[in-house]
Parts: structure tokens; sequence; C-alpha cells
């Protein structure tokens, strides 16, 4: 039997095995090339995510003054929230929201902080339809990625089902997430195999796979090859 | 051959070569330790300051100090390597300042490397500080002036910092370079090695789409062919069929018997009788060609590779069908002609 013979068998063996997975990695592959990714990181959602503080610094509750009342505090910053100045710090209790103007503490958010949030930065076309309070960090949905609880959740009826998620304690819109981005994830899971958290790139069932498919794909190689070679050499004649 | 052909021959090496590649790459990268990459083994553990801050005197004076014209986006007081700081971001640049005296915080060359040999726990001396005006290769994810900070160890490992802020930006090193050479290969951005949005690469992921559907059609016909078939070898372990063999023109002619479930192909190359192929049994090179009598029916692969008269005239290829009892095989005289050809008649 030559070697061509071995090479075909143990390719269509291999294909068996591994097939499924070399599509899944392809298919998958062609969603996260062709779909851009500032659009699966939801650019396009939101606005006025960065701005600068306009309020002159004279007419505004020093840093000494936020100092002498929370003593503890370990970083303070001044920044543009909703359209106004506010200082965000944190210290052993966790983050704090607090107006610049008035030192009026906003933290923790209520449900209408977290729904003028949401309105200010949404840049799209929609309503809201649901805001929860997530607390339990045992069910907190996946598309969150392990990220720490508490959060405001605030859904859209956009075309892509976006969520917005606001930290009730900095008031910050800490991320957002739209049914591509959800595909994305998806098909990363199928891409890096690791079907529990979605991260890790190093597993084990990954690294055999891929050796498999560098097997897969080589011995295809060399087939595709043969395959090339001149289809009718001389020396069989059809017979008539 | 055809221009048409010629193009498709030469895509299919090219997407064959990038599916290795592919495939080769992503084993390195998932078998590459990822912290290891990312150079977290080379950091130091920070050190947590329980100190609380110090008042922040006279910002007004460092803001007046500001160039005009730029846009404050944030202010913030903290610490920076134990230091009482204020630090303001604009949309221009970062600066820090000291948080008592007001002073502005230079990061040069010499401070570049205190901080980098604050950071690093590998072995080895600072070799060379060089500035980073525009973003390389290496510091591609970040903005800014910046330092690199190159070690003598094993590894050559550099480490990058911001000279705005001393915020350590990357810890390179000759893994995470091996690592990014084959992360270019993946995602066939050859310039910048960042975006995974470049024509090239969904160009060639949509045709390896179709490849692989491709593929996956001809491993079903495979599979309804019988190869994967674990069953039927097992009941005709032991069964035997017999079989003759003769020369079109009658001048060879000889019966022979066999025991399993073969391939024609391959029951003849055991006989010793080694029917051309180029592709090795796949159906693809229509080499095998042999006339069965009676004829079997006909797979949807002989009617690629054989004429409709061929077919009538009882004409297979032998890759394509198993041993069967009480079967008359003619093969090409041209086989017989040839003097290398010899068959073993006892």
């Amino acid at each position: 039997m030559n070697i061509r013979f071995l090479i075909r068998k143990y390719h269509r063996w291999l294909a068996l095995f591994i097939g499924l997975q070399a599509l899944i990695w392809i298919a998958s592959g062609v969603y996260m090339v062709t779909v851009d990714l500032d659009y699966i990181h939801g650019d396009q959602l939101a606005h006025k995510m960065d701005e600068p503080i306009r309020e002159n610094y004279q007419n505004l509750i020093s840093f000494a003054e936020i100092q002498q009342l929370y003593p503890s505090a370990s970083k303070i910053e001044l920044v543009q929230w909703l359209g106004a100045a506010h200082y965000r710090l944190s210290d052993d209790d966790g983050s704090h929201l607090i107006d610049a103007r008035t030192a009026h503490v906003i933290s923790p958010l209520t449900r209408d902080d977290a729904l003028r949030v949401a309105e200010y930065h949404f840049a799209q076309e929609g309503n809201i339809i649901n805001i929860t309070l997530l607390t339990d960090q045992k069910n907190a949905p996946s598309e969150l990625n392990g990220r720490t609880l508490p959060l405001w959740q605030v859904s859209f009826d956009d075309e892509i089902a976006s969520n917005f998620y606001i930290s009730p304690d900095s008031g910050i819109l800490v991320t957002r997430r739209h049914e591509y981005w959800r595909m994305f994830d998806f098909l990363w899971m199928l891409h890096i195999m690791d079907y529990e958290n979605r991260t890790d790139v190093n597993n084990l069932l990954l690294i055999i796979s891929s050796i498999l498919g560098v097997i897969l794909s080589i011995s295809g190689f060399w087939l595709l090859f043969y395959s090339f070679k001149k289809s009718r050499p001389q020396n069989v004649r059809r017979d008539k | 051959m055809s221009i048409l052909r010629l193009i498709h021959r030469w895509v299919g090496i090219f997407l064959g070569l990038q599916m290795i590649l592919w495939m080769v790459s992503g084993f390195i990268m998932s078998y590459y330790d990822h912290d290891m990459v990312e150079g977290n083994h080379l950091r130091k553990a920070p050190i947590r300051s329980s100190l609380t801050l110090t008042p922040v005197n006279d910002l007004s004076q460092i803001l007046a100090s500001l160039p005009l014209g730029e846009q404050i986006l944030n202010i913030s007081a903290e610490y920076f390597r134990g230091q009482n700081i204020v630090k303001i971001r604009t949309d221009h640049a970062t600066r820090m300042f000291d948080a008592k005296s007001g002073e502005y915080i230079n990061i040069d060359a010499d401070y570049a490397k205190t901080i980098a040999r604050d950071d690093f726990t590998g072995e080895g001396d600072i070799t060379t500080v060089s500035e980073i005006i525009a973003p390389t290769l290496e510091t591609r994810e970040s903005n800014g002036p910046g330092w690199r900070v190159d070690f003598n160890n094993a590894e050559n490992s550099s480490l990058y910092l911001s000279a705005e802020t001393g915020q350590i930006w990357e810890r390179r090193h000759d893994q995470w370079r091996q690592f990014d050479f084959f992360w270019m290969l993946h995602i066939m951005d050859y310039q910048n090695r960042k975006s995974f949005n470049n024509w090239i690469v969904i160009l060639a992921s949509w045709i390896s789409l179709w490849i692989a559907l491709t593929g996956f059609i001809v491993l079903f016909e495979s599979l309804s062919k019988g190869d994967f078939n674990f069953i039927a070898p097992l009941l005709a372990r032991n069964k035997t069929t017999r079989f003759t063999v003769k020369s079109k023109d009658g001048h060879f002619n000889k019966s022979y018997s066999s025991k399993g479930h073969h391939t024609l192909f391959r029951v003849l190359a055991a006989e010793n009788i080694n029917l051309p192929t180029s592709c090795g049994g796949g159906g693809t090179c229509g080499l095998c060609r042999v006339q069965l009598k009676p004829a079997p029916k006909a797979t949807p692969i002989d009617y690629r590779k054989l004429s409709k008269e061929e077919i009538r005239e009882g004409y297979r290829l032998s890759c394509q069908h198993h041993q069967f009892d009480k079967s008359t095989i003619s093969l090409p005289d041209s086989l017989f002609g040839k003097s290398k050809l010899s068959f073993k008649v006892d």
C-alpha cells in the first residue's frame, strides 16, 4: 500500500474527529473577522463618555475640602458626570460619587439616577424597557464576564437588544452588551473551546485539538497536491 | 490549462498553506501560557500603601500653569510611588505634580530606569533606555510619549512605561515576540498586527469556509460509502470472495480468492496487481478504473470520473467499490503490456 493511500485513509479519519471543530474554527473566525470589532465593543451605542470639565475649579468644592470630609480616601478624582463636575473617590468603603458644587452624595445611584445615566449616554434610537439592580454575584448574567456586582442593568428595546451596565457606586457606565457582542462571545467560546469561562486559551482540549488540526491541515494539503497531478497519464488509454 | 483553472489551483495552494498556518499558529498560541506571554512573571507584586492622602494645596496655581486651550478631562489626587500627587489629564496630555509643592514631576531617562528596575523581578541589568515617541509594534496598545528600558536577561526583556504617568505599559520578552509573530500569521495583519478586521483575513476566511464545507460534503460521501462502517468489515472478516482477473484481450485470465471487506483497489494491490493512482484512493484522479462484471451500482464519484458510456460498459473506480463474490475484473491491456508489471502466476 503506498504512502498516499495511507495519508488518504488517515486524513479521512482525522477529518471525522477534528473536522467538525475545524469547521467551527473557520465559521467562528469568519464572523469575528467580518464584523467590525469596534461595533462589537458597542462604540456606536454610547457617546459623551469622556467629557471635559466645564465648570471653573474656583466655583467648585476644593480637593482639600473633600479630603476633610473623607479622610480615608486613597484616590480622589474630579470628573464630568452627566454634564456636571463630580468627585469620584475610593476609600475603605468602596467608591463614592459626590456633586462637586454641593457636596451632595449621589451614590449609591437610585433607579432614576441609573435611568438618567443610561439616557444620557445612549446614542441610538430606542426606549428603556427594564431597569434592574443586580446584586447576586452567583446569578450574574454571563455577559458580564465576572464583573463585580452590584450593577444597574438597563435594557433597551432597540433591534440589537442593548444592555447598559452602570455602577451604582461610581456612576460609571461600566460596559454595554448587544446581540452581536453576545454572538461574538458565543463564537469565541467555540473558537477557544473553553466552554465554561470563555477566557482560558491554554486549556488542554484546545491544545490537543489544535495539534490534531495541524496534522489534518498538513495531510490535507499533501492530498491537495496529489489531486493536482495530471489526471490521465499516457500509459492508461481509454479503451474505445 | 485555462487561466481560471490556474487561478483556482494557486488560490487552493495559498489557502491550503494559510490553513496550515492558522492551525500551527493557533496551536502555538494555545500552548504558550498566556500569563507568561503577557510578562506577568517579570512583574513584582505591587506594594499596597495604606497612607492617607495629604491635602492638596493650591490646585488653582497648578491649573494656571497648564497651556491655554487644553481641555481638562480628569483631575485626580493619588499616590505615585509613595508620593502624593495631582494628576491632570487633558485632551492633549497627562501631567503629574507633587501635591504639596505643586512641582511638575518629570519622568526622565533616569527616573524611567528606577521605575523599571523596581517593577522588574527577573535577573539581569538594564542595558539601554530609549525614548518612545510614536507607538511601536511592541507598544501598539499605548499612546503618548514613553520609555523603553531593556534588560540583558536570557529572555531579552523590555519594559515600556509612560513618560507622562510612569505607568508600566508592557513587559515584553522573547516569548511574547514569538507569540506575536504567530498572532500576526493568525490574523493576517502583517503590518500592524493589530486589527483582525482586515480584508485579507476576511477574504481568506470566507474562502476557507467554503473549502471546509465542501470538505464536509466529501466526508459525508465517504461516510455513506462505508469507509467508517465498522460492522461490514467485521462481519465479512472470514468471508471469502472469489473473483477472476483478466486482461481485456483475454490473454491473461486468473481466479483469486480473498478474505475480508476491502476495496478492489486494495484487494488487487494485495495480489500484486498495482493499478495506477495518483490520489491514493480518494476517487479524485480516476486512474484506478476497472471493468466489472456484474457491474455494481455506480457511485457519484464514478459518475464524476467516468463517462456515461463507460459506466454502462461496467467501468468503475476500483477504489470506490468493495470486493464481492463471483466477480470478473477486466483490466486495461496496457497494464499487461508493460514489462515492469509482472503477475505472480503459480
